[in-house]
């Protein structure tokens, strides 16, 4: 406890003498930090948008005009017992012309259908856990080929653009996050370096009273730390006043435009992401602008090695 | 407590610093080691303190052979000796009292022990009253006596300083080897290199006189 309150108070010691060197590096630290937040506030929210769709995934099973009960009863049932089913309901051919009634208003065109074409069907709505676009299709072949059915369709192509555009967006972060944080790392690796450089005196008086190299870098790495806490929650700050910003006129724009935008802010848990993955990677950089220092020794016969 | 086995030590290989030294100070003892400059007392204590490595030869420390120490240990064996430097070598952003603390910092001591120990050794040098001050506004015979706190603080057996007097005047000269004196009465083996021969002639201690990196004699002086 003790060693560690003279870490703590040598790391701010280190923060006041290079006051203008550390507000530079927690600039461009935050901004970097902020730049990552508002890639996962946007991910988050395209996410969330892309969730309330998805629980409209759904599959038909078109019966033949020939099914007999039997065969209907036995759809009924394999569809109770199928995995990853949420809910189905039937609809005659009554029905579903009474829909297509309601859908088009065309007088002309529903006398021109004649008797009614429409195949009874299952609609089946789908569980989440279900919705790849590989166990949906294994789910309605299954159906497809089942007796008394004319056809089992789904939107396939919907579905898989929608996964592959998730899938493109987390690797689109995956990307930005990694370069976002060995800028962070760099920035802060080059703030150490210069800091242990602007003490350097110190540290071989340090070194000779017997002071061990993690005796002496420590401050440094809880230093690297601290400045990445600091920009975490900076970028934090920025970002909720960003979003509080832009919300309300990103909301209107919605009402324009005949939706809803209802944004969210992230939540706890990425924010606290931001922050502490902040403060790992401060004492990363710093852990790497320091790891090959103080290894150095002078030759032996004092002269410089060529 | 210090056994020196034919050390050789070169800066290149035409410039001997040293040269077949053979050396035994006993636990306890006050030793003085003399010579003009260059004849190789620094180098002498830096290879002690390991903060230079002998080509050739066995050292002893307290029956430990230092000659293949680990780099990693080094700072293990420089806690256990008290080291005095002719510049001083205080941190100038610390006050006296962290100063003197450091050591202790680094050994891991509580708060309580460390505040116990600083003002011990304050108190030895005679500096109680200037403990929160920074050393820029010390005088240099003020400076080396907070040096001199430093080197005790952690209770060394072996006390090595390298001209400890090599920047003051004759009068603070004698008052700090008073003190290392003093020091010595605790039963800490003291080594002192000077190239001030004027102080020698107030005391009688064993003296060993270096010539050109060799022992030129070794007695009381």
């Amino acid at each position: 406890m003790g060693q560690f309150i003279y870490f703590f108070k040598t790391a701010l010691e280190n923060i006041q003498i290079n006051r203008v060197m550390t507000l530079l590096s927690l600039v461009s630290l935050s901004l970097t930090l902020t730049l990552f937040g508002l890639f996962l506030l946007f991910y988050y929210n395209v996410q969330i948008v892309l969730e309330t769709m998805r629980e409209d995934v759904q599959f038909s099973v078109y019966l033949s005009d020939a099914a007999e009960k039997e065969a209907i009863e036995q759809i009924r049932n394999k569809l109770s017992e199928q995995e990853g089913v949420l809910s189905f309901h039937y609809i005659s051919k009554e029905e579903a012309l009474e829909l297509f009634q309601k859908e088009f208003h065309d007088e002309a065109l529903i006398k021109s259908l004649g008797a009614n074409p429409l195949p009874a069907s299952f609609e089946v709505k789908v569980k989440a856990s279900h919705q790849d676009p590989q166990k949906l299709a294994m789910i309605v072949d299954r159906f497809r080929a089942l007796p008394g059915v004319e056809e089992a369709q789904y939107g396939s192509e919907w579905l898989q653009n929608l996964t592959a555009f998730l899938k493109i967006l987390k690797m689109v972060g995956l990307g930005m996050g990694a370069l976002l944080a060995t800028a962070v790392v760099t920035i802060i690796a080059n703030t150490a370096r210069l800091h242990f450089y602007n003490r350097k005196d110190e540290i071989e008086i340090m070194k000779l009273i017997g002071a061990t190299p993690g005796f002496i870098k420590i401050p440094f790495f809880l230093e690297g730390s601290l400045m990445g806490i600091l920009s975490g929650a900076f970028s934090v700050l920025t970002l909720f006043v960003i979003f509080n910003f832009y919300h309300g006129r990103l909301q209107s724009v919605g009402g324009m435009i005949g939706g809803v935008l209802n944004l969210h802010f992230l939540p706890a848990q990425s924010l606290s992401l931001i922050v502490l993955g902040g403060g790992v990677l401060g004492w990363i950089g710093s852990f790497i602008s320091l790891a090959t220092l103080l290894r150095l020794r002078l030759p032996n016969d004092g002269k410089r090695r060529r | 407590m210090i056994q020196l086995f034919h050390v050789y030590k070169y800066y290149g290989k035409d410039h001997p610093a040293l040269e077949d030294i053979n050396l035994k100070v006993e636990k306890g003892e006050f030793v003085f080691v003399v010579g003009s400059s260059g004849a190789g007392k620094s180098t002498l204590l830096k290879l002690i303190f390991c903060e230079e490595r002998a080509e050739q030869g066995q050292i002893l420390i307290g029956g430990k052979n230092i000659s293949r120490l680990k780099e990693g240990q080094i700072p293990y064996l420089r806690r256990n000796i008290g080291f005095i430097f002719q510049d001083f070598k205080l941190i100038q952003r610390k006050t006296v009292y962290e100063n003197i603390a450091l050591p202790l910092e680094m050994v891991g001591a509580s708060r309580v022990d460390i505040k116990r120990r600083v003002h011990e050794v304050l108190k030895m040098v005679q500096l109680e009253s200037r403990r929160d001050q920074f050393p820029v506004y010390l005088s240099g015979g003020e400076q080396q006596r907070v040096a001199i706190a430093r080197a005790l603080v952690n209770r060394p057996a072996l006390l090595l300083a390298d001209e400890p007097t090599g920047n003051l005047d004759e009068s603070l000269s004698l008052d700090i080897i008073d003190l290392l004196k003093n020091i010595h009465t605790t039963g800490t083996t003291v080594v002192v290199a000077t190239h001030q021969r004027n102080i020698l002639s107030k005391t009688l201690r064993r003296t060993v006189v270096l010539q050109r990196g060799k022992i030129a004699s070794d007695g009381m002086g």
